[in-house]
């Protein structure tokens, strides 16, 4: 498996399947990574969907200097960091937009599997939202420290500070709930 | 929330529309930017032909030709028979230069015009004496050119009183007449006199008056803007080898009897030329001519007083005062 790359790149010689292929393999993911950006699961949905039209019209070249599933999530990190910027400047947002919590619920089923991990995702969105950052990239996403870094444009010391306190900080959740979660 | 098909579809989509515009857009420039070019240039090229025109320039009208065709040279020191062979004529070319000054607008207006000239006299002169006979061929070719420049400028800055002010320059050519003379004449510019033993008839053959203008746009020299006098500051009087410079308006009632045509020529070169013109020169009473003259221009009225360079001026003037 090449993280999608090959499946970008004939997208990019004409063949529509390659970005068919890459929603399938990187939405999910993408979108509870996203998810502690917005406030809800289907602004997640816009950011998610705006990245592959990004890739689809803007057609940005891959360098390879990174995984492409890194690149990707730098460029919907980027697209959501925006999202939230508007979001803030305007906030009169209908109430029709926010999605239901069965959509993320679902996802979470799909995506994530175990009932480990559910619950621990669970505790995690009680924590500050750069903790979840941190925690969802490295914990689910098996991201490096460094492609977390370059993910959320931060330093590997400020990844390898944010991934310790942010352990802590949800080890006293799990606790508090009653988990125990053998690998933090 | 969309399933992976419907979003996978609805970014095709997406991509779709834009290249579908995108296309559109390289459409349009591909046709638009050939029209665009073509209007572009003809204003360029319009643009070009307007900032490039300039006004024909005025030519003199017939007022301001006069010809004189009898030009009579009497030898100073005479006992002698002239004889003239060539019949010269003079063309004089007036010009005006109008300055005219209002509380609101100011408008110059300073035409000059070139004009060309080769004249070739000869003067074939017999003159007796007591121990020989000398003859003596003079041969003159005068050339004159002067460019032209047209210039309007307004301003509005300061308000002037209204005045008009009003300047003439009038300076005359000589051209040689077609119908005498023999010579190839017509040499520009040159000047020279020339004498030779013998009788010989020559002529300025080829030699036309012929005015022409200048485009303009050069720099306007304050010569023409001194009085006559003090645009030609010598005198050159055939039969005379003294050099006469110019000193002062004097009356005509102190004016005697003509010399002959001097040669007039300006003390500095004017646009690179030395400017030449020729006059009417007279006798001042009671004055010897070798020492003061006095030169009438053609077209002006008033006499000039001309003088040796070693002449007391101020002697004159109380003599003559």
């Amino acid at each position: 498996m090449d993280n999608g790359e090959s499946s970008y790149r004939r997208f990019l010689a004409g063949d529509d399947n390659g970005m068919v292929e890459l929603v399938h393999e990187f939405r999910d993911g993408l979108m509870l990574y996203l998810r502690s950006y917005t406030d809800d699961i289907s602004s997640a949905e816009d950011c998610v969907q705006d990245t592959f039209i990004k890739l689809a019209v803007k057609k940005p070249g891959f360098n390879g200097k990174s995984s492409f599933k890194t690149w990707l999530y730098t460029i919907g990190r980027n697209i959501a960091v925006d999202h939230q910027r508007r979001f803030k400047r305007n906030r009169d947002v209908s109430l029709d937009d926010y999605g239901s919590v069965s959509d993320e619920a679902d996802i979470e089923q799909s995506y994530l599997i175990t009932e480990q991990k559910i619950n621990l995702r669970h505790a995690m969105r009680r924590l500050k939202e750069e903790y979840q950052q941190v925690l969802y990239l490295t914990y689910f996403e098996d991201f490096s420290n460094e492609d977390t870094a370059r993910i959320t444009g931060r330093s590997r010391k400020q990844i390898e500070n944010l991934l310790y306190n942010a352990r802590k900080a949800l080890r006293a959740e799990l606790v508090k709930e009653g988990f125990s979660y053998e690998n933090l | 929330m969309k399933t992976y098909d419907e979003m996978a579809r609805y970014v095709l989509e997406v991509r779709d529309e834009h290249e579908r515009k995108r296309k559109k857009r390289i459409t349009f420039i591909k046709r638009s930017v050939p029209a665009a070019i073509a209007v572009m240039g003809a204003f360029i090229i319009g643009f070009g032909i307007w900032k490039g025109y300039k006004r024909p320039e005025q030519l003199p009208s017939p007022d301001n030709i006069i010809n004189n065709t009898s030009v009579t040279t009497t030898l100073p020191h005479a006992s002698e028979t002239a004889l003239i062979t060539t019949t010269n004529k003079t063309v004089i070319t007036s010009e005006t230069s109008e300055t005219s000054v209002s509380a609101s607008t100011q408008t110059t207006k300073i035409s000059q015009t070139t004009a060309e000239a080769s004249v070739t006299t000869a003067v074939s002169a017999e003159e007796s004496s007591e121990a020989s006979t000398v003859t003596a061929l003079s041969t003159t070719k005068a050339a004159a050119t002067s460019s032209a420049a047209a210039k309007t400028t307004s301003s509005t800055s300061q308000p002037v009183p209204h005045a008009i002010i009003t300047t003439t320059i009038s300076y005359s050519e000589i051209s040689g007449d077609p119908s005498t003379g023999t010579g190839a004449g017509g040499a520009l510019p040159s000047s020279g006199t020339e004498g030779s033993g013998g009788s010989q008839t020559a002529g300025g053959g080829a030699a036309s008056p012929s005015t022409e203008g200048n485009g303009g746009g050069g720099i306007y020299d304050p010569w023409y803007g001194l009085p006559i006098y003090q645009q030609f500051t010598n005198a050159y009087v055939s039969g005379y080898a003294e050099t006469y410079t110019s000193g002062c308006v004097i009356s005509d009632r102190y004016v005697g009897d003509m010399i002959g045509s001097v040669n007039m020529e300006s003390g500095q070169p004017v646009e690179g030329f030395i400017k030449q013109c020729t006059a009417e020169a007279f006798h001042i009473n009671g004055i010897d001519a070798e020492s003061a003259i006095a030169v009438k221009f053609y077209g002006h009225n008033e006499y000039y007083l001309y003088h040796t360079r070693d002449t007391d001026i101020y002697n004159i003037m109380k003599q003559i005062t």
